[in-house]
């Protein structure tokens, strides 16, 4: 139970993460060191797509931030999601499974006698 | 017959895909993605095969290394994703051109890559479950596929929520997009098929044959889609495609993120596993209480 | 060779008669694909100048639901009368039954497109009748035809048949579609015909890819 407990705290972490530290202060904001490191040369041409939008104002710094925190929670929502729905199907099962066994044991003895 | 069919098959298997992977290869860097994949799969696919073996022979000692495999992947992920994350938000410089949009990439690749690990994992399950009809195999590529629907969502999702800022839209009909789009599409088809099957035999066998069929289809679906975008004039080449290269930094950030949800891959997938042994189970012990009745 | 093609034709021959007899699939899906152009024809609305983009669209869309449709037909039809089990029995290998039942929906399927054709040219107004058309026609719907007996085949023994072979199909599909899309474009306006050829083996090569593979896997589909 303790476990349980300790690895929901950590979901809860790991979600609260990126919300604080949106608040705080960290270098992200700041401009680039280098001024041309881009992930875009990464070779993959849908990675290197153009960016008409890009070069305006707007996207430069903090702008996209909520963008960048959607695709954050949307992934780690749908991962514990779905080890949630994994772990809650495993117990109905197990439970199923037991009852099963009982039955078929049972209906055993009952023809055997 | 059934097993010289299913060598012909995988031999038809393999050098499609070793001839998808010489096309992509000549084709711009995408083939760095497949090779890649194919790095992975080999490295995935022999201990697999041999797990599925391993489990109708020793289903105790398997049971018990599906449990240690889980409990030791699990903290490990969860160290590898704090890493991923401190170094996605306070490590990586930002970009220059993208901004802070940027940094879903280490997202978004990631999980794009992995889930075109799926369409080999199950063709490859497929073919030996046609061959051997063990249960194993079967379990294996359903399990693929469903976490293979995960991926996939995600992939499109945070795909288009990074489309928004920076190309102005949610979505575009690129070669790539459309190729996930489709394969999204055929895997939600799977999982259907096996909903509607008649019976747990029919399903397994239909989903075998469509995920043979699916996967080969995934690699054309491509090929057609960038030859129907090369049709169009604006065809778009990034402007900072040709300069400049990839930030130490990003690059390590961006093989750490990838380690990471390769692992969160085997570890969904090694769950969804052990969840279709149980199902199994309550099918057979409903099948013997039918038959004391 | 003569042993595996004689029993091939026997089976599309009994399908033939079938149809010639009752016409039940042909003249069905021959009324669904005209009402489709025409409702495909008051959704888009097509003016002269934005009728090239939109009749080689409509003209495959209404192509590739009549197929779904005539694949699912011909294998409704045995399954009603019970003669699937009939055909299983009988002293063949399974790719024949495949072969048989491919040259038969292969042949329904150009029957209804023939008719549609010369309908559609007149309510487009497009030169559609060009014997370029026709080598991207016989190709394409060969590609369908291969994949879509297959899924039938599997479709026809699940519940809800009617919507699990279109799910199964159109994805299936999708790479052809537009083979076939771009190629009636490019017959349409006439342009380069380097990039027709290119579309056509296209075409030709994802035929003989699932003619192969479902061939191989179609056995399995059939066992009970």
């Amino acid at each position: 139970m303790r476990k349980k407990k300790a690895l929901w705290l950590g979901v809860l972490a790991l979600l609260a993460l990126p919300w604080v530290a949106m608040w705080a202060p960290h270098p992200f904001t700041t401009s680039t060191p280098e001024g041309t490191v881009s992930l875009q040369s990464w070779p993959d041409h849908h990675l290197a797509l153009p960016t008409d939008q890009a070069e305006g104002e707007d996207t430069k710094a903090q702008a996209n931030l909520p963008f960048l925190f959607a695709v954050y929670t949307i992934t780690w929502i749908a991962f514990f999601g779905y080890a949630f729905y994994l772990s809650r199907r495993q117990a109905e099962l197990r439970q199923e499974i037991q009852a099963l066994q009982e039955e078929v044991a049972r209906r055993r003895q009952q023809s055997s006698q | 017959m059934r097993a010289a069919a299913a060598v012909t098959l995988g031999w038809v298997w393999v050098a499609l895909n070793a001839l998808s992977a010489i096309y992509a290869l000549s084709k711009t860097g995408l083939g760095v993605m497949w090779f890649a994949e194919l790095l992975v799969v080999a490295l995935l696919a022999s201990p697999g095969a041999l797990l599925v073996a391993w489990g109708r022979r020793r289903p105790q000692r398997y049971e018990e290394f599906m449990q240690l495999a889980k409990q030791v992947l699990l903290p490990i992920t969860g160290v590898m994703m704090l890493l991923t994350l401190s170094m996605v938000f306070l490590w990586v410089p930002t970009d220059a051109n993208l901004g802070v949009s940027q940094r879903i990439f280490y997202f978004h690749v990631p999980l794009a890559i992995m889930s075109l690990l799926p369409p080999f994992l199950v063709s490859l399950s497929s073919i030996g479950y046609l061959w051997r009809r063990n249960e194993g195999w079967d379990a294996l590529s359903l399990s693929a596929v469903e976490v293979g629907v995960l991926f996939t969502t995600l992939t499109l999702a945070t795909g288009s929520i990074w489309a928004r800022p920076t190309w102005g839209v949610w979505w575009r009909w690129d070669p790539m997009l459309t190729t996930f789009f489709i394969l999204w599409l055929m895997y939600l088809g799977y999982l259907l098929l096996r909903a509607y099957a008649p019976s747990p035999d029919q399903g397994a066998r239909y989903s075998a044959v469509l995920g043979i069929v699916g996967s080969v289809n995934s690699v054309i679906v491509y090929m057609a889609t960038v030859w129907w975008n090369t049709q169009h004039p604006e065809k778009v080449v990034g402007p900072a495609a040709e300069a400049g290269s990839l930030d130490a930094r990003m690059g390590v950030a961006l093989l750490v993120a990838f380690a990471t949800f390769a692992l969160l891959f085997a570890y969904v997938l090694l769950e969804r596993l052990s969840l279709r042994r149980d199902e199994a189970q309550v099918e057979v012990l409903r099948a013997q209480l039918e038959e004391a009745r | 060779m003569r042993e595996f093609w004689v029993p091939v034709a026997t089976i599309a021959w009994k399908d033939l008669l079938l149809e010639l007899r009752t016409k039940e699939i042909v003249t069905s899906v021959l009324v669904f694909a005209l009402v489709a152009v025409v409702v495909f024809y008051f959704a888009l609305r097509p003016t002269p100048q934005t009728i090239g983009f939109v009749a080689p669209g409509v003209l495959w869309v209404a192509f590739t639901f009549a197929g779904s449709l005539v694949m699912m037909r011909t294998f409704v039809l045995e399954k009603e009368q019970g003669s699937l089990e009939g055909l299983m029995l009988c002293p063949v290998s399974r790719d024949v039954l495949y072969f048989g039942k491919l040259i038969s929906g292969f042949l329904f399927m150009l029957v209804v497109e023939a008719a549609i054709l010369p309908v559609f040219s007149v309510l487009f107004d497009a030169p559609l009748l060009n014997p370029a058309l026709f080598g991207v026609l016989v190709l394409t719907t060969l590609g369908f035809a291969s994949v879509g007996t297959l899924f039938s085949a599997i479709s026809v023994n699940t519940r809800s048949r009617e919507i699990m072979l279109p799910i199964l199909f159109f994805p299936m599909v999708v790479p052809v579609l537009i083979a076939a899309v771009a190629a009636t474009a490019i017959v349409l306006d006439g342009a380069s015909q380097e990039r027709l050829g290119q579309w056509l083996a296209f075409s030709g090569a994802f035929a003989a890819i699932f003619v192969t593979l479902s061939a191989l896997l179609f056995g399995y589909t059939l066992e009970e």
